[in-house]
């Protein structure tokens, strides 16, 4: 018993990963209702401050603050679409099949000293048994989602908290 | 959810708030605060070492199987606790000012690729020190432990845990510089390092408790318990290894 609780104490302890949170990411979802399906779907990411001021002086490389189509291409290229290996840190799951998750019209820009991710993803979600869950699986980036930061459209505002925490999982 | 999920996740909230509340105190320092808001980023960045290192991590691990595994006085848990964390902090300074002042630009990459680089040499190292405590446990089974020997493995593992710069102590200096407080991020690199130190030498006190009953029903035979934590290290190596090789 002895060792059982000493193996489980040590595999706690190693277990799942071997990173914690560096980063930071707000996510904001904007969902669009329409037949019981999600006609539209927009993420922002706020990034945390400091890794925002750490890339926004590699990626702003005229440094006026903002960024240009080039330099929107290059973050795209460069940064954005490596995370397509971690689902760019989502899971969806709708009639119980998970979705691979299919980013468009991607925008970076800087706002209060913060670099933004703005894209949309797939429409047309079946909203029956819809699940969706921010996480980085490894626990380098902590994806922080704030019930307030949900925004749905084409519903009663009587349904939003009960759609929020069915969908989203947030109290 | 199940508990450990929600206590990650709580960990992970927590360390998003004081990541915010440093950011915002260090970019509001002015010549009229500038004491009291360097103590205050200091508090906060001790507490942002203790949480941080609450989170999952291969120092933790090491120290447990180390500890859990081998006869040891309290006192030493502190001592590798504070190793570990002294020298993922030095590692990490170092790294952030060489690649900000000699490399320039393109930090998240340069940090990216050094790091991966840190890693491997971590792993490697960790794998070493493995076969070193299997080997030197099984080869010096029937005589009393040797304290010049555990020292040689403690030091060695400290310098394989930490070796890897920490991407906290990292991001919380680069912001400094960045904002022309060099020395409050050097401040800040040390108070969470303290903070880190405390929170794994924590880790290795409860594995000498759980060590110390394990090892009097096992009596004379503790070296078989030597041996299973230099397999667990090895193999924690491996994993590090293989996982920084993909």
């Amino acid at each position: 018993m002895k060792y059982i609780k000493k193996i489980c104490f040590l595999l706690l302890i190693a277990t799942n990963a071997f990173s914690h949170p560096h980063t930071f990411i707000e996510v904001k979802p904007t969902i669009e209702i329409k037949d019981e399906k999600i006609n539209k779907f927009n993420i922002k990411w706020t990034l945390d401050e400091m890794t925002s001021m750490m890339l926004i002086m590699e990626l702003d490389k005229n440094a006026n603050g903002k960024f240009e189509k080039d330099e929107n291409n290059y973050i795209f290229d460069s940064y954005f679409i490596s995370l397509e290996k971690q689902n760019f840190y989502m899971s969806i799951k709708s009639n119980k099949q998970e979705l691979s998750i299919k980013p468009k019209m991607f925008k970076a820009y800087i706002k209060n000293n913060r670099l933004i991710y703005d894209f949309n993803i797939q429409d047309n979600i079946d909203l029956e048994d819809l699940k969706i869950n921010f996480m980085d699986e490894e626990l380098f980036v902590g994806m922080m989602l704030n019930k307030k930061h949900i925004k749905i459209n084409g519903i009663n505002k009587e349904q939003h908290n009960k759609l929020k925490e069915n969908i989203f999982g947030v109290k | 959810m199940n508990f450990y999920d929600e206590f990650i996740k709580q960990i992970i909230q927590y360390q998003f708030q004081i990541n915010s509340y440093i950011s915002s105190t260090i970019r509001s320092i002015n010549d009229e605060n500038i004491f009291t808001s360097s103590l205050l980023v200091l508090g906060i960045a001790f507490l942002y070492g203790l949480i941080h290192a609450a989170g999952p991590g291969h120092g933790k691990a090491l120290v447990a199987f180390y500890f859990s595994t081998s006869k040891n006085a309290y006192s030493q848990a502190f001592s590798l606790g504070y190793l570990i964390s002294i020298i993922h902090a030095i590692s990490a300074l170092a790294l952030t000012f060489v690649i900000y002042f000699i490399l320039e630009s393109m930090f998240r990459q340069n940090f990216n690729y050094y790091s991966k680089i840190t890693m491997q040499i971590s792993a490697g190292m960790i794998i070493l020190v493995g076969l070193y405590i299997i080997t030197s446990s099984y080869l010096s089974r029937k005589h009393k432990e040797q304290k010049l020997e555990k020292n040689k493995s403690k030091y060695a593992l400290a310098l394989s845990a930490g070796i890897v710069p920490c991407p906290g102590v990292m991001t919380i200096v680069l912001f400094c510089i960045m904002l022309k407080q060099y020395l409050l991020g050097v401040l800040a690199a040390i108070s969470m390092s303290i903070g880190m130190g405390f929170t794994i030498s924590l880790v290795g006190i409860l594995s000498i408790t759980m060590n110390k009953k394990t090892n009097n029903f096992l009596e004379n035979k503790s070296f078989i318990l030597e041996i299973f934590g230099g397999i667990l290290i090895l193999l924690l190596g491996i994993l590090l290894l293989y996982i920084n090789n993909q």
